[in-house]
């Protein structure tokens, strides 16, 4: 998923304090991922295409970073139907589609959908960075953050180190087979990945010190949170209350 | 006199037991310009490191009068700004604006003025239109340019370039080569390193021949016209330089020794005449 989330134009979601944006969407997302209702699961889901409409975020966007989360829903949705035993919904010859297994596939995949375009929202309003500083302002260990925020930087890089150390290997002959010698070729790539990392790590810390880095990511002025930034968590943390209420209610 | 960089019988040896650095001294002026050449494994890089308080040996160190120590450390750092080899070792914030803004952070400074000084970096650098881009999105040649303001923003008195344009296509070549003198103009003391003997003329008013100890110091002129001081190091002459030593040994030619274009255009006609 890309994290870095372009909107069409600024929205009252990137105008929202980061910190009450996480904290208030992450109780809505468990929310409406531990609802039993298929009823209150598409409310779920109209409620988070609500978000997604309000934070202006590009549809395609959206749903180009919806891709991969979809296709580990979708078996969901086509399995269950035939795997659960329940009264039948429908039968045809010898097929038997259970109705409960409709329900329950039904339910997880448009309880999936709904948490997955609410994290976009939740992450979508503001840079990588700023999200994470937010959560370190929520309690997150400072390593922590550091962590993710270099992870989220080198991770392309690993990506492309590998990249190049199987380009070479495949330039002197290397074919992946299932054999002895394709496992120690791997685990010599892996080696020489680790090795490289460590080592780019050591020059990455040098010129980090360089700058004045003292262990600590320096806290950026986030500005204070203001009134209307409460009200905005308070109105979701409620949305997030109703669910629960109308699932007892139902 | 205080001395920009004063380097007093600074020896290092790795963990490993191999001397990087052998009684190495020398004093840089304010607004200077030097270029470190050696061959590889010559010890410039760990030269450099010492300079910013990264590696520790034994000798003295002192930037600006203040000797190098961890007690100093923070001030040194405000004062020296490092530029590595590799960009992708420096770039280490998502955005660039972050990364730009990483030093100056780190310094204290209010956030009205770490927000000027990453724009002049940018800007300076020519990268003021990437201000959100992260740094995996730019060129090889963008990102050298963009580790290069990391170290400007936080407005050091002293630059440390290591390799500043190594893998650069010609015209980022250009570009650094403008920006460095701008620099040097406006008063900033320089020390680089660097493999291409034709740029040298163009980046440093001093050379300091390193392998391992000091082989010679001096004005880049003098330091560069000595074919063999340079071979004996694995090092070679300016190719201007080189030819018209050449066609002087030939008995050709017997005015100064060109090292730039528009001085290789003089002497040819000298000799055309």
């Amino acid at each position: 998923m890309n994290l870095k989330t372009p909107a069409d134009d600024f929205s009252i979601i990137h105008a929202w304090d980061p910190r009450a944006r996480i904290l208030s969407l992450m109780l809505l997302i468990a929310s409406i991922a531990t609802l039993q209702s298929i009823n209150l699961a598409i409310l779920g889901l109209v409620v988070s295409l609500g978000f997604l409409m309000v934070s202006r975020i590009p549809l395609q966007h959206a749903i180009g970073n919806m891709r991969w989360p979809v296709a580990f829903l979708l078996p969901f949705l086509f399995i269950l139907p035939f795997s659960v035993r329940s009264d039948a919904a429908l039968s045809i010859s010898f097929v038997t589609i259970s109705l409960r297994g409709t329900v329950l596939g039904a339910m997880i995949f448009l309880k999936g959908l709904a948490a997955v375009i609410l994290a976009q929202v939740m992450l979508g309003g503001s840079s990588f960075t700023t999200n994470a500083m937010a959560l370190k302002d929520l309690g997150m260990p400072d390593s922590l953050v550091q962590i993710f925020i270099f992870s989220y930087r080198y991770i392309d890089l690993l990506g492309q180190e590998l990249q190049s150390i199987f380009r070479s290997l495949s330039s002197r002959g290397f074919e992946r087979r299932s054999g002895r010698r394709t496992a120690i070729v791997y685990g010599n790539a892996f080696a020489a990945l680790l090795l490289r990392s460590h080592e780019r790590s050591e020059r990455m810390l040098q010129s980090m010190l360089s700058r004045g880095y003292s262990g600590h990511l320096p806290h950026q002025t986030t500005r204070s949170m203001e009134l209307k930034d409460a009200l905005l968590g308070l109105m979701v943390v409620l949305m997030a209350i109703s669910l629960k209420v109308m699932e007892a209610k139902v | 006199m205080t001395y920009a960089v004063e380097v007093e019988d600074l020896s290092y040896s790795y963990p490993n037991g191999t001397t990087a650095l052998r009684d190495v001294s020398f004093q840089l002026d304010e607004g200077g310009s030097l270029a470190l050449l050696g061959p590889n494994g010559a010890g410039k890089s760990t030269l450099m490191l010492h300079l910013n308080g990264l590696i520790a040996g034994t000798g003295s160190v002192r930037i600006l009068g203040q000797l190098v120590r961890k007690e100093s450390l923070q001030s040194i750092r405000r004062n020296v700004g490092m530029l590595f080899q590799d960009p992708d070792d420096q770039l280490i914030m998502p955005s660039l604006w972050e990364d730009v803004a990483f030093g100056p952070r780190n310094l204290g400074q209010p956030e009205d003025e770490v927000e000027r000084n990453v724009a002049w970096a940018l800007q300076a650098v020519g990268l003021a239109d990437h201000i959100d881009s992260s740094p995996q999105s730019l060129s090889f040649g963008q990102k050298k340019k963009a580790a290069l303001a990391t170290a400007l923003s936080m407005r050091p008195k002293i630059l440390v370039l290591d390799e500043p344009t190594s893998n650069l296509d010609p015209r980022s070549k250009r570009d650094v080569v403008k920006l460095l003198n701008q620099l040097q103009r406006s008063n900033v003391t320089t020390i680089l390193s660097t493999h291409d003997v034709n740029l040298v003329p163009l980046l440093a008013e001093d050379v300091l021949l390193l392998n391992q100890e000091v082989i010679a110091r001096g004005k880049t002129r003098k330091i560069m016209g000595e074919r063999e001081l340079l071979e004996e190091q694995g090092l070679e002459m300016p190719l201007f330089a080189d030819l018209f030593e050449e066609l002087r040994e030939e008995g050709r030619y017997n005015g100064p020794t060109p090292f730039t274009k528009s001085e290789a255009k003089d002497a040819l006609e000298s000799i055309i005449k």
